[in-house]
């Protein structure tokens, strides 16, 4: 995508002006972390949610984009953080149309998660992926996130309400990946 | 900032310092001493990522330990306190060998009453109001079992690149606590606190806690999962952990790699360990820490005395590793008495506070305060004058619920007739070395001298070890 693009150019650009030029992995910083989130979702930084969210996370999120900020605290910070943004997308999306949606073109929302056969569920994962990663998801990692949603089908119910949980888990967990904040 | 805001973080310390020998604050390390802030943020620079990163995420990675490690507390009086104005500092002999003269330290022993309670004589009859702010919360029973001795050196003034915190060595033997497996200190900076940390790891970085909720979050998957908690958050997070599995072969197999990829593992999986109960991390839902602080269920979660409950209540009950507290506005060399003995009450009652807690719960604690610098006064004032690096000093205390602990020596390094430390002596001249020495202390008092030797080899010699320990 281009906006991934972009930002990964001003991530590199930033990078290679600093110490961290020496470094062979790159890590988004908290600037990064967030205005990514913000524009792959189509969600405003000026939601209040989402403005409480970075408030009580922020401190925990790499400072620099340097490899050793990885923590358990910078991990639980990105699952809170990519759980408020796909939330406030799935909203979004759950009540547009389907060529408005930013994703969920292949869901439908007014049915529950059992519904969902392997290739739904898989085209699901896919779109997140592509929204999140830039790129397809392999077949072990698509298998993973299927895990999930099933899973999520199993203890949060299968219900419409449970649909839009295990949409948001597996969103989360996609969001907070590596994948998204290396580069 | 709003005005307002600025009004108010003033108002925490005692109004900020305007000097004619001192450029105006230019940055927050400055805003911080001059007591224009009382919690700020720090901008570290960036350091090598490098071997020694992978052997901090192995700590991180490893079960928490907090409740086999000695507690640890330290307090970082930011901006250069007058300690000799509150602890007697002597020669050689130790600090009964008196100075030919104290008259730019504050006080005179030989004409004001001493207060030997707690090992380390102290300025007695109201002079010393660290003294005071102790007494005014410690019962007689906590005093009873709390002893300190000091470490006399040299320190640059108004500076945080004094490597006198050994919040990164406590942690690298292995102390991690069982919900938060970080240390925790109030200023979010590489040290947790003013000064930096000697032997400091970027992956030790302290968690920051500036309001309660800090800490509470760090547990927390946050508000988008509040309809989530139990099996379903658990599954989530179990997802994210076979994920990494499934992305951990596309990171490059190099030293900085490898410790990524500890680093991502265990960081899923430590998650896990939130998704079932976290509590007993609020200190105003608990009596002790209600009473000890003055605070109550109520309290704002940005109030200091919750913030600093914060940081002791979960250093000593093991929930966290050790802790840094940072006072603020020490730099009080503004002509008067006044303003140094308002900071100097607060920083007695943050140890009064520490020690008093741990004798209601019956724990030890290693408390360690340290300054960048101190103060110097005109002969028979205590109204401070200047920054003065060479009148600089690190007190170490030690609480033990069975009793107070023996001391072999109460002053390491010694002060000059020139009422300055003595630089030549082995601590004197750098303070790396001081932190070092603390280090020990803290081992020996915890059990673990032999450790010593593993992190910090060949610095010390064993006769110097000896020479610096200040607790049996």
């Amino acid at each position: 995508m281009k906006v991934r693009a972009l930002l990964s150019s001003i991530a590199v650009a930033s990078m290679l002006s600093g110490t961290a030029a020496q470094a062979e992995i790159g890590i988004k910083n908290f600037r990064q972390i967030i205005q990514s989130f913000s524009s792959l979702t189509a969600v405003p930084l000026t939601d209040t949610d989402v403005k409480a969210t970075i408030d009580e996370t922020q401190s925990r999120l790499p400072k620099f984009g340097r490899p050793d900020e990885v923590n358990s605290a910078m991990l639980l910070a990105m699952t809170s953080l990519s759980g408020i943004f796909c939330q406030k997308m799935i909203q979004s999306d759950s009540v547009k149309t389907v060529d408005q949606r930013r994703v969920h073109k292949m869901v439908d929302f007014t049915k529950i998660p059992s519904t969902y056969n392997d290739d739904a569920r898989k085209a699901i994962m896919e779109e997140y992926a592509q929204l999140f990663w830039g790129r397809s998801a392999s077949e072990m990692e698509k298998t993973a996130l299927i895990k999930t949603f099933q899973d999520m089908q199993t203890s949060a119910g299968d219900t419409v309400d449970g649909l839009k949980k295990a949409l948001k888990a597996t969103c989360t967990v996609v969001g907070s990946s590596q994948e998204f904040f290396m580069y | 900032m709003s005005d307002q805001k600025k009004t108010e973080l003033e108002s925490l310390s005692c109004g900020p310092y305007k000097y004619d020998d001192h450029p105006r604050p230019t940055n927050r390390r400055d805003l911080l001493r001059q007591g224009f802030m009382s919690f700020s943020a720090f901008a570290m620079a960036p350091t090598i990522f490098g071997m020694a990163a992978s052997t901090a995420h192995a700590f991180e990675c490893a079960q928490p330990t907090a409740e086999n490690y000695l507690p640890y507390l330290a307090i970082d009086c930011a901006g250069g306190a007058a300690l000799p104005a509150n602890f007697l500092v002597g020669k050689q002999g130790g600090p009964n060998d008196l100075l030919a003269s104290y008259g730019t330290l504050g006080w005179d022993p030989r004409t004001a009453p001493i207060d030997s309670r707690f090992g380390l004589p102290m300025a007695g009859n109201n002079i010393s109001q660290i003294l005071a702010g102790m007494l005014s919360i410690m019962s007689a029973d906590a005093q009873a079992r709390f002893r300190m001795s000091s470490l006399c050196h040299f320190a640059q003034d108004d500076s945080s690149s004094n490597p006198l915190s050994v919040i990164s060595l406590v942690q690298q033997i292995g102390y991690r606590g069982l919900l938060v497996p970080k240390a925790l200190g109030i200023v979010d900076s590489e040290s947790g606190g003013n000064s930096r940390s000697a032997g400091s790891l970027p992956t030790l970085k302290p968690l920051p806690v500036k309001r309660v909720s800090d800490i509470l979050n760090a547990v927390s998957f946050g508000r988008a999962f509040n309809d989530l908690r139990g099996d379903p958050v658990t599954n989530m997070v179990k997802g994210s952990v076979a994920l990494s599995e499934q992305q951990i072969g596309m990171i490059p197999d190099t030293d900085e790699g490898r410790a990524l990829k500890d680093a991502l593992l265990c960081g899923y999986k430590q998650n896990l360990a939130y998704t079932q109960s976290t509590n007993g991390l609020d200190p105003r839902q608990n009596a002790t820490f209600q009473q000890v602080y003055g605070i109550n269920a109520n309290t704002a979660v940005d109030n200091e005395d919750a913030v600093t409950a914060t940081v002791v209540s979960n250093v000593l009950n093991g929930n966290a590793g050790p802790g840094v507290l940072t006072v603020g506005g020490c730099d009080y060399h503004d002509g008067t008495q006044t303003t140094g003995d308002r900071i100097d009450r607060k920083i007695g009652l943050y140890i009064g506070r520490a020690v008093e807690a741990a004798h209601r719960l019956k724990k030890p604690l290693f408390i360690h305060i340290l300054t960048d610098g101190g103060c110097a006064t005109n002969p028979g004032s205590r109204a401070w004058r200047s920054d003065s690096g060479v009148r600089c000093m690190s007190v170490i205390g030690m609480y033990d619920p069975n009793g107070p602990r023996q001391q072999m020596r109460l002053q390491v390094g010694n002060f000059t007739d020139g009422e300055a430390a003595d630089q030549s002596t082995l601590i004197g001249a750098q303070p790396v070395k001081v932190a070092y020495a603390v280090f020990a202390n803290y081992l020996k008092s915890a059990g673990q001298l032999n450790r010593f030797e593993e992190l910090l080899p060949g610095v010390f010699s064993t006769a110097e070890i000896d020479s610096i320990l200040a607790f049996g």
